[in-house]
């Protein structure tokens, strides 16, 4: 920045004369020029009024001295505040954290909870609120049948134990309304939908009855009374699932009516189908007969003739056919699962479908 | 303006600075009215020249002087500093987004000059010291400093080399570097 060609030496000999000239020492002489500027720039800034005048000092110390005061100490009590508040929400914020995991820990420690046990209350209400988030038909009334599956799985521990009878009641009765709850929906959805999902409903049914049928036996008094209320239940169940899978070629599948299973068989000609001429009154009497086999077998008579039927059904002994009021079957039985049940069962008058009984 | 400090006086700065965070606001007042000017001074120099702007930056310093009064402590240094800090940081901010304040400045002189019927010489004293400030602001950081503590707050070369933390011959050489610079973009009509 100083003259081409100059040596530190020179400039810093020049440096020194300025600093002298600027205060008051050796003024330049006539070829100084640069020097002269030099100075005379220095004295228009020393002169230079850049100061605020007092209008305007008085003017900013008012601004400063009416803004709102600093509490004592200043930045330090505010960061104080905010860290308090910052504390409070962690705080909360973790209280709410163990709030949601002791709730999930006690789901998850209810997983394994009988009827009958402290937790049954919140694995139901756990069962609940799995329902409560199923939106679609047919995934509800599947997880209704889940949960009374579960209920036949906890009767099976529980049958092992003595003097439990009460939770076994109530195991039962938690099956019911669950079976009734998802056969309902189901059947309704199969009809309107999905006729797939009858067949399905069937098996279910029918291996729900297996189950709860293997360990009648082992149930005392009251739940094994009831016991054998679920297990006729469970027969219904599959049986109008037989009946509407039946009619799935028909033209008209269902007569509009329902009952507490849902959507009920229509009793019209199906043309595709020769027809018994045993016909029943109004209702489809899914009427179920114990065979020696033990297994009930629905109404259906053996008539060979095409059928709308339905596929896959494994373990059941269903007859190609199947007619609205359906006669009994011959005690024979008919190819499928037979499992010797040891089951005399008692005769009760069900109060669900009138004219049903065992026996 | 202030020459020198002795000892004792470079102590009284920072027992006002004391009795200010005790929440002394009479001490706070003498403070201002202590360092007011040197920050407007370096404001107006930062800033170009722009007074009303340096108005606004000045007060804005002091408020949040006050404000943090708290977290200042003694270390060494000139307490006019610590204000100066603070004002440099608010001018750097603004600053970023108004660099057209200095183009404006002479711009709205010769508007004033116009309609102003005050005397020549008033006005030619502001529009000299306006186009002063402008170039002043725009030699380096450390140009200007030297400028502003040598001839504007009128500080000694071994109080410069202090506040600057350089040596004096050092000092010396920015000094002169500083001006032969503003002897060079200048205009003309300056001279």
């Amino acid at each position: 920045m100083d003259g081409k060609g100059s040596t530190p030496r020179w400039r810093h000999r020049e440096h020194e004369r300025f600093a002298r000239a600027v205060e008051g020492g050796p003024q330049p002489v006539g070829r100084d020029s640069d020097l002269a500027d030099d100075l005379a720039i220095v004295e228009m800034l020393r002169s230079m009024d850049v100061g605020p005048d007092a209008e305007t000092r008085a003017r900013m110390k008012q601004r400063i001295l009416t803004a709102p005061p600093p509490e004592k100490p200043l930045v330090l009590s505010s960061v104080r505040r905010v860290g308090a508040r910052a504390r409070l929400a962690v705080a909360a914020a973790a209280v709410l954290c163990l709030l949601m995991s002791l709730g999930g820990m006690s789901v998850l420690l209810s997983r394994d909870a009988l009827p009958g046990d402290p937790l049954y209350g919140v694995k139901r209400t756990a069962e609940g609120a799995s329902l409560g988030l199923t939106f679609d038909d047919e995934s509800r009334a599947l997880k209704h049948l889940e949960f009374a599956a579960s209920r036949v799985t906890e009767m099976e521990t529980l049958a092992d134990r003595s003097s439990v009878e009460s939770s076994q009641l109530t195991a039962l009765n938690d099956l019911n309304s669950d079976a009734l709850e998802g056969a309902r929906g189901l059947t309704t959805y199969a009809t309107s939908s999905d006729e797939k999902a009858l067949p399905a409903l069937h098996d279910w049914a029918l291996s729900q009855y297996v189950k709860l049928g293997t360990l009648r036996p082992r149930l005392p008094g009251e739940a094994g009374t009831h016991a054998d209320t679920t297990m006729w239940l469970l027969a219904s169940i599959a049986q109008r699932a037989h009946d509407l899978a039946a009619r799935a070629g028909c033209p008209s599948v269902v007569s509009g009516a329902t009952d507490s299973l849902g959507p009920l068989p229509s009793k019209a000609d199906c043309t595709s189908a020769s027809t018994d001429p045993n016909a029943s009154t109004g209702r489809n009497q899914p009427s179920v007969q114990p065979t020696p086999s033990g297994l009930p077998v629905p109404s259906g008579s053996a008539s060979p003739s095409t059928q709308p039927s339905q596929s896959p059904l494994p373990g059941t002994s269903t007859p190609p056919t199947s007619q609205p009021g359906g006669t009994l079957p011959p005690t024979s039985g008919k190819p499928g699962i037979t499992i010797p049940l040891p089951l005399p069962l008692p005769s009760i008058s069900l109060p669900l479908l009138p004219g049903i009984s065992f026996g | 303006m202030t020459g020198g400090q002795h000892d004792d006086a470079g102590d009284e700065p920072w027992q006002l600075v004391k009795a200010a965070q005790e929440g002394d606001t009479e001490a706070f007042g003498v403070l201002y009215d202590k360092y007011v000017d040197m920050v407007f001074r370096y404001v107006l120099f930062r800033v170009g020249g722009d007074r009303a702007f340096a108005e606004d930056v000045t007060s804005e310093t002091f408020l949040r002087a006050l404000r943090s009064i708290g977290s200042v402590s003694y270390q060494g240094r000139d307490v006019g500093a610590w204000f100066v800090t603070i004002a440099r940081n608010i001018v750097f901010d603004h600053v970023k987004s108004s660099r057209y304040r200095l183009e404006v400045t002479t711009a709205e002189l010769q508007d004033n000059r116009e309609e102003a019927g005050g005397p020549e010489q008033e006005v030619m004293t502001e529009a000299t010291n306006a186009e002063l400030l402008r170039c002043v602001s725009q030699l380096g950081d450390d140009q200007q400093e030297c400028i502003r503590l040598r001839f504007i707050e009128g500080k000694s070369v071994s109080e410069v080399a202090e506040l600057m933390d350089r040596n004096e011959g050092a000092v010396k050489a920015l000094q002169h570097r500083a001006v032969r610079r503003l002897a060079q973009i200048l205009p003309s009509w300056l001279r």
